[in-house]
């Protein structure tokens, strides 16, 4: 599954690379810019293949021993509950940060390999910051998607959660009031030319606000949960 | 003796049902507890709240002499469980899955997983995995997991689900020889009698949630055993005559000048015969049909699966 994972991190890269190498051709004067590959990479990441792709990753983590039918062995050990979804909470914490990773490190062997130009080294820890980042502001948005696993122990809903929540920031993309939608604001904090139409104090409340409650739902619910 | 399970009014309610209804559970150390009930009678759930994986709506759970409530996590280390068919990750070897365990209980001899492997008879398919384990084999698997720590007590329920008589036997074995081997206290729940009879002391008959029956095992076989009633005039003289002329030992004599004949024979006329020839008058001869399946028919008012 890690390695299904890494792939679906390559999927930005890769097609972002076919995108401007298409461009390209059909625009031969234009430049294949460092700069591009990465904007363009990090832009489909956060609008579109990062919610989906996490919410996978997230489901996986923890639907997988409901799947399985080993929570039960794992709450005699015993492990605690709590400690076993801040355990989870930590491995998918550096699981999206590794997917991230991959992202960033495709765009400059890719890039390399072909020739892309414009290359630096304070565009590489520019680039290095902004996917970091993101990755761990998609990530505070996760707690939702864990809420709905562990309620419905199936991954359909939460992947078709993800979906939702993904057509939301398209159509919410380009307006004012992405400030207000909690899976808009990685968008929102990460591009540059991304219009902000309200302070981004309250964006960061929000985006914060989402993860804590989100979090602790997910604690008061596992923890008083029947196994049955 | 010392009670290694003890539950006080244990319930557990769904709705406006109590599933498990103040249920009175006591476990000596070192027997064979059979939990006993059909399909749906609250074995599972009482099995769970045992385990801590639910929470009873009310009464009290005792296990090594301490509250469950307050001391959750070290009596839960000294406990190996099975619940329902047991779940592995299957695309990790045995090996793997138990060494999972083995982490995360801590355990540090460092031949317990040879050891428990070598118990269960799947040593020698350690690196396969679990994915690809007949349902017998992942039955006996849990069981490994179980015993990988070293428990006091062992909590099991339905360990023979879904096997073959092959398999049932096996595992039957198994159990019977980590209670002798081990001294390892053992709470099964069954559905099937025959299974329960084999291995059991102590019999916990559960009933819609009820526990209808506790009793020694042994005790129960005994009054529920088939037997020859014959209502004699002279018990002594009668008795005498069984033993010398017949060779029967397996019998009781009971008040009112009743003879019990607990020994299987087909000699029931010559008996007669020699009785009343001997001047011991036979008033009355009747063929008890009870055994243990009607006992629990009786008590549960319905069938135990055989």
């Amino acid at each position: 599954m890690f390695l299904i994972s890494l792939l679906g991190g390559l999927v930005s890269p890769i097609l972002t690379f076919f995108m401007l190498i298409g461009y390209h051709n059909q625009n031969p004067d234009t430049i294949l810019s460092f700069e591009s590959f990465f904007s363009q990479t990090h832009l489909f990441i956060v609008f579109i293949i990062g919610n989906m792709l996490f919410a996978l990753i997230t489901t996986y983590i923890f639907n997988r021993e409901f799947e399985e039918d080993t929570l039960k062995n794992l709450l005699t050990i015993p492990v605690g509950r709590i400690r076993l979804i801040i355990s989870k909470l930590v491995v998918l914490f550096i699981w999206i940060i590794l997917i991230l990773l991959c992202s960033y490190l495709a765009v400059y062997v890719l890039g390399t390999i072909v020739g892309f130009e414009g290359l630096t080294i304070s565009m590489l820890f520019k680039y290095l910051q902004k996917y970091i980042f993101t990755g761990f502001l998609l990530y505070l948005l996760m707690p939702t998607i864990i809420l709905i696993t562990i309620v419905f122990k199936n991954y359909v809903p939460p992947l078709a959660f993800s979906i939702f929540i993904t057509m939301g920031v398209v159509i919410f993309g380009q307006s004012k009031y992405l400030s207000f939608y909690p899976w808009g604001i990685p968008v929102l904090l990460t591009i540059d030319s991304q219009e902000i139409a309200y302070p981004i104090s309250y964006s960061w409340i929000i985006i914060l606000g989402v993860f804590i409650t989100s979090l602790i739902i997910n604690f008061f619910y596992f923890k008083n949960k029947d196994l049955n | 003796m010392t009670k290694i399970i003890e539950t006080h009014n244990l319930t557990k309610k769904y709705g406006g049902t109590n599933v498990v209804d103040n249920v009175n559970i006591t476990v000596q150390k070192g027997e064979i507890y059979g939990f006993l009930g059909r399909n749906g009678a609250g074995k599972t759930t009482t099995i769970s709240m045992l385990l801590g994986l639910i929470k009873p709506s009310d009464g009290q759970i005792k296990i090594f002499g301490k509250y469950f409530n307050e001391n959750k996590k070290d009596i839960l280390k000294r406990i190996g469980s099975t619940i329902e068919f047991s779940g592995f990750y299957k695309n990790l070897s045995a090996s793997d899955n138990l060494k999972i365990n083995a982490k995360l209980i801590g355990v540090k001899k460092k031949d317990m997983l040879k050891e428990a492997l070598d118990i269960v008879g799947l040593y020698e398919e350690r690196d396969k995995k679990v994915g690809n384990y007949s349902l017998g084999m992942r039955q006996r698997l849990g069981i490994a997991r179980a015993i990988l720590h070293d428990p006091e007590l062992l909590i099991l329920d339905e360990p023979t689900n879904g096997l073959d008589p092959v398999g049932i036997k096996e595992v039957r074995r198994l159990i019977k020889s980590l209670a002798e081997k081990r001294q390892i206290t053992i709470f099964m729940s069954s559905h099937i009698l025959s299974e329960v009879q084999q291995l059991a002391t102590t019999i916990g008959v559960i009933h819609e949630g009820r526990l209808l029956e506790e009793i020694n095992f042994a005790k129960l076989q005994k009054e529920n055993r088939k037997y020859i009633e014959l209502d004699v005039s002279h018990d002594g003289k009668a008795a005498h005559i069984l033993e010398n002329n017949f060779n029967i030992n397996d019998y009781e004599v009971h008040p009112a000048n009743k003879i019990r004949i607990y020994s299987k024979h087909n000699k029931i006329g010559e008996i007669n015969k020699h009785l009343v020839q001997r001047n011991v008058e036979v008033t009355g001869i009747k063929l008890s049909e009870d055994n243990l399946e009607d006992y629990f028919v009786k008590l549960t008012g319905g069938e135990i699966v055989e």
